[in-house]
């Protein structure tokens, strides 16, 4: 799967694609508006990040360009300007995804997860890991077909963990995912606690291995192995 | 005091002094001048009398020509002689059945070579009410000066001051926010048309420096988004490396709380100066139940896991109209500094009465509660406050001219909105 990182800043882009490497993704940068340019014209991406302020141009423009060729990539717009009318001016022209900075990599990855899937009709909206299967779409569950009882948030949860599978996620990159929208109401995100304990539960009581691992000090992993 | 008032009080009480001050040295003086009008009358007619005395040939016809004049009296000595004297004296008056005053000469007249004792008087009573006459009407002309002057004072000081006042009006109306230029005219008077420019110009430097101050914020909170990107980026990707011991996991884990601080104080000061910059300026209706309801059901999940119970309590229903999104932040920060600053089992209340939006909660008084709305002011040592959040709350109060109040009573912190 290729991923085009469109990131002036080279430090990010850098953390991005190591992050995103992980997953057997081909990422490929781009730090400034004209290589971007370039580059969405040669080739064909499944997703592409995009920045709005570069150097040499404004990345809506990019977007632009994008959706007059008839291009089919999703889109997730990287901004550090987390101003609604961007959002709003993005998601018109066409962007499927807005992720103001800073962003957690593991948030990040989780929302290209989640956009690669949607763009692709062949099913792949069944997640499946050993014998527990998520139905992305119907939002459900299940342990060798037997059905989890788990809440709307910790189907979230479970989806969010699985989306950065193998990695250390901290307790504020899933407290913000939790919270959506209202993320900047609450200081601190005690309550992820309870969540995973309750979904732990859940998970084995069903039959499930022990996926979920807390982190000393860090947060949780959802551990699978290779 | 306004100073109008303070120089028309002056002016009064200069002039009752002069009033009873200079009545009764008038009274004094017209009293002294009748007198001595009175004393020179009856000198005169002592020489009259003399003169006139030197006709009559009897004693007979002296005293039937004494006995015409009531005023005069002429008694023979018997060769003693009265020196001039004069003095007051009351005495019966038959004619009018009265006592009255009289200034009286008691002198010697020699007439046929004899002394005879002379007493003249003049009657004072006509001279007294002229005196009264004559002060009363000194005294309602110096009071209708009086009162003229005090009008005609405060009506041209009102003229004058107009400017003034005009200047202060608009002084109190000024926010740096809302209107950045002071237009306060010109003005006759070159004290006030200095004042007026002096304080356009220190309007005009009051407006740059917020200009400049909110720029500022706006400007290093952006700029600021990027390297707190790539820190928490990395971070994240430091968090992944394998086999962490457990010192290095710590010290990873302090640094990404540190980094979510700092993000989010960035994220509260650039919506301080997006509501600075009046960004959020569409209003629309908005059911305060309704949101209210919202709100709590938002917040249930935090106020669980600390074991806090949001009651509320509706009396009527309350519709504002308000930016949504402001009106959000605003109930929001409150709730949410309710169940940061309670205790574990605390309760939460939320009242809507009339137009009064009111949130309480029960907890150990604040050192100073004065500061409670300014920037930075942490009531407690909890790590992941801002300390802006009731600035914020001030701010969109202050911007959409609601009041907002805090009050410490019976162990409640309250806070309450008036819209």
């Amino acid at each position: 799967m290729r991923v085009l990182i469109i990131e002036d800043e080279q430090q990010l882009a850098e953390s991005i694609v190591h992050y995103l490497k992980a997953e057997s993704y081909l990422c490929e940068t781009a730090l400034d508006f004209e290589s971007a340019l370039e580059k969405i014209s040669l080739y064909k991406y499944d997703c592409i990040l995009l920045d709005i302020t570069l150097p040499g141009g404004n990345g809506l423009n990019l977007l632009k360009e994008l959706k007059k060729n008839n291009k089919t990539e999703g889109v997730i717009i990287i901004s550090a300007k987390n101003s609604v009318d961007d959002k709003i001016a993005g998601l018109e022209i066409g962007a499927d995804d807005y992720l103001p900075k800073p962003f957690h990599l593991a948030e990040l990855s989780a929302r290209i997860k989640a956009l690669i899937r949607r763009n692709k009709f062949d099913g792949s909206n069944l997640i499946v890991i050993d014998n527990l299967k998520l139905d992305v779409l119907g939002k459900a569950a299940t342990i060798c077909e037997y059905k989890l009882d788990l809440t709307k948030s910790e189907f979230e949860l479970l989806l969010f963990l699985i989306s950065n599978k193998n990695k250390v996620i901290s307790k504020d990159a899933i407290g913000e995912h939790l919270s959506g929208d209202d993320a900047d109401r609450f200081d601190s995100y005690d309550f992820v606690y309870s969540h995973i304990k309750n979904l732990k539960r859940k998970v084995t009581e069903a039959g499930g291995a022990d996926y979920i691992k807390t982190v000393y000090g860090l947060g949780y992993k959802f551990e699978v192995s290779k | 005091m306004r100073l109008l008032n303070r120089t028309t009080f002056n002016y009064l009480l200069y002039s009752i002094l002069v009033l009873f001050v200079v009545t009764p040295i008038f009274y004094f003086v017209i009293d002294q001048l009748i007198t001595k009008d009175v004393e020179e009358t009856l000198f005169l007619q002592k020489k009259e009398i003399q003169y006139r005395l030197q006709k009559i040939k009897s004693d007979g016809d002296l005293l039937i020509w004494a006995d015409l004049d009531g005023e005069v009296k002429i008694e023979p000595t018997n060769g003693k002689h009265y020196p001039d004297s004069i003095f007051n004296l009351t005495q019966y008056d038959s004619l009018s059945n009265e006592v009255e005053p009289y200034r009286v000469l008691s002198t010697t007249v020699i007439a046929g070579g004899k002394f005879y004792h002379l007493t003249a008087r003049v009657s004072l009573v006509e001279s007294e009410d002229l005196i009264k006459a004559i002060v009363i009407a000194q005294a309602v002309v110096l009071v209708f000066l009086l009162v003229g002057l005090l009008l005609i004072n405060s009506l041209v000081s009102k003229r004058i001051w107009k400017p003034f006042y005009d200047t202060l009006q608009k002084l109190e109306n000024f926010e740096v926010e809302k209107t950045p230029f002071l237009k306060l005219g010109t003005s006759s008077i070159i004290e006030f048309g200095d004042l007026n420019k002096a304080i356009e110009k220190l309007a005009e430097r009051n407006y740059k420096s917020y200009l400049s101050q909110k720029e500022f914020t706006e400007n290093a909170a952006h700029e600021m988004q990027t390297p707190l990107a790539v820190f928490q980026s990395k971070l994240e990707l430091l968090m992944q490396t394998k086999n962490l011991s457990e010192e290095q996991a710590e010290l990873i884990g302090s640094l990404t709380e540190a980094t979510m601080r700092l993000s989010r104080l960035n994220k509260a000061l650039l919506l301080i100066s997006k509501i600075e910059n009046n960004q959020y300026s569409e209003n629309e209706r908005v059911n305060v139940i309704e949101l209210t309801n919202k709100l709590v059901s938002t917040f249930e999940k935090v106020a669980l896991t600390n074991n806090i119970l949001i009651k509320t309590s509706f009396v009527n229903d309350l519709s504002i109209f308000f930016n949504p999104a402001l009106i959000d932040i605003l109930l929001s920060n409150l709730l949410s500094n309710a169940i940061k600053h309670n205790s574990t089992n605390g309760v939460i209340e939320i009242n809507i009465f009339n137009r009064q939006w009111k949130i309480s909660n029960a907890g150990n008084p604040l050192i100073s509660s004065d500061k409670i709305f300014e920037r930075f002011q942490k009531g407690t040592t909890n790590q992941t406050s801002t300390g802006l959040g009731l600035a914020i709350a001030k701010k969109i109060c202050d911007m959409n001219g609601v009041t907002i109040q805090y009050e410490y009573q019976n162990n409640c912190h309250i806070f309450s909105i008036n819209f």
